[in-house]
C-alpha cells in the first residue's frame, strides 16, 4: 500500500535529507512544502498520510500550521511529527499542545525518523 | 544586510563567486561518491546516514553558490545537520587581518572575544587544523575563551583562508560525534572558494593582528 508523506520544512538541506531517507521505501510517495501556510493548503490538497514539519519556518511556523490542522475535519487525524532543532521542554509541550502526534529534533536521526514514521503508518520497504 | 530569523541575528554579506562552476563540479563528484554506495547495506537495512548528511550537505553547498548565499547555506547546514545555531564565518586577508564575514546569533562579547584575540585566531587559521573541543587532545586556553565547541579552518587556493567557528550546539546534543568531523572535513574544503572571492569589497569588518 503506497502511504503519503508531506515534509514540510524551509531548509532545503533538511528536505534533501528526508527525500534521501525515504528515497529507498518503495511504498512513499513525498510531497514537499517550504512554510506553514503551504503545508496547509498542500495537506487539505493531497491527503497525506503523515506530515513531517519543520516549527520555525516564514509565513506560518509549524505550532500554527499544525492548530490549523486540527481544525480541520480532513486532517484531524492524519499523524504530525514535528522535526526542529527547538529542542527545549517548553517547545516540546507547545508542538503537542498544538496537535502534533510525535516530536524529534535536529540534527535528525535518521533511523529514528524511519522507525518512527513507520510505526505510524507500518513498515516502507527498503529496496 | 541583517536579517532576522525567527527573533535571532542573521549577519551576512551576498557576493557571487566568477569561478563558481569549477566548484560546484567538485561538489557533484563529491556527491556521487557519497552516493556510490548502495543504499540499505547497513545492518540495519537503512540508509547510511553520514553519507546522507555529507550529500545533502554538498548538495545545498552546490545551491548556494548558484545562489550566492553560501554563509547562509553554511548557517543552514548547521542549524540542520550539525545541532549547532551560533556561528561566525571569519576570513584570514593576506596582512592577517581577520574579517568576520557572517554570524549567527552571536552576543556583543563573543564577538569581541573575536577581535581581541585576533592573531591568535589567525594563528589557528594557518594550521589548518580542525579542532572538536573536548575532543581533540589540544590544550589551547583560546578555546576556552572564545566558548568555542569546534574550529573548522577554511581553505582556499592551496591554504588555510578563514575559519568557522562553531559556538554553543543546541540542547539535544551534548558533543559532536566522529560524522560530524567528516562534515566539518568537507566544509573546510568547499566552501573556500565561494567564500573568499579576490578583491572582496565592502564585507564585514576587519580587525588587525
Amino acid at each position: 500500500m503506497m502511504h503519503k508523506i508531506l515534509l514540510v520544512d524551509d531548509s532545503s538541506t533538511t528536505l534533501l535529507m528526508e527525500q534521501m531517507l525515504f528515497g529507498g521505501c518503495r511504498n512513499y510517495s513525498l510531497i514537499m512544502a517550504r512554510d506553514g501556510h503551504e503545508a496547509v493548503q498542500k495537506a487539505l490538497a493531497e491527503q497525506p498520510d503523515l506530515i513531517l514539519m519543520d516549527v520555525v519556518m516564514p509565513n506560518m511556523d509549524g505550532f500554527n500550521a499544525c492548530r490549523e490542522m486540527r481544525k480541520m475535519e480532513k486532517l484531524r487525524r492524519v499523524p504530525i511529527i514535528l522535526v526542529t532543532s527547538r529542542g527545549e521542554p517548553c517547545n516540546i509541550e507547545t508542538g503537542f499542545a498544538s496537535g502534533c502526534n510525535d516530536y524529534l529534533t535536529k540534527p535528525i536521526n535518521g533511523n529514528e525518523l524511519l522507525e518512527m514514521v513507520s510505526t505510524y503508518l507500518g513498515n516502507g520497504s527498503v529496496e | 544586510m541583517a536579517e532576522r530569523h525567527a527573533g535571532r541575528k542573521l549577519t551576512v554579506k551576498r557576493w557571487c563567486d566568477p569561478g563558481r562552476r569549477a566548484v560546484e563540479e567538485a561538489l557533484e563528484n563529491f556527491a556521487a561518491g557519497c552516493l556510490s554506495t548502495d543504499v540499505g547495506s547497513s545492518p540495519t537495512g537503512h540508509p547510511d546516514l553520514l553519507r546522507l548528511k555529507l550529500y545533502a550537505a554538498s548538495e545545498r553547498l552546490k545551491l548556494a553558490i548558484r545562489q550566492c548565499d553560501v554563509p547562509k547555506a553554511l548557517l543552514e547546514i548547521g542549524s540542520n545537520l550539525i545541532g549547532c545555531e551560533q556561528m561566525a564565518i571569519l576570513q584570514m586577508q593576506d596582512n592577517s587581518v581577520l574579517r568576520l564575514l557572517a554570524s549567527f546569533d552571536l552576543t556583543e562579547s563573543q564577538i569581541q572575544a573575536l577581535i581581541s584575540n585576533s592573531e591568535r585566531i589567525t594563528t589557528e587559521i594557518r594550521s589548518g587544523q580542525i579542532t572538536i573541543i573536548g575532543a581533540d587532545s589540544v590544550c589551547n586556553d583560546l578555546w576556552s575563551e572564545l566558548g568555542i565547541t569546534a574550529f573548522v579552518p577554511v581553505w582556499y587556493r592551496g591554504k588555510p583562508s578563514g575559519a568557522i567557528v562553531f559556538y554553543k550546539l543546541l540542547p539535544q546534543r551534548d558533543r559532536f560525534d566522529a560524522s560530524d568531523r567528516n562534515l566539518l572535513q568537507m566544509l573546510s574544503i568547499f566552501s573556500g572558494p565561494s567564500l573568499f572571492k579576490p578583491g572582496l569589497s565592502g564585507g564585514g569588518p576587519s580587525y588587525g593582528a
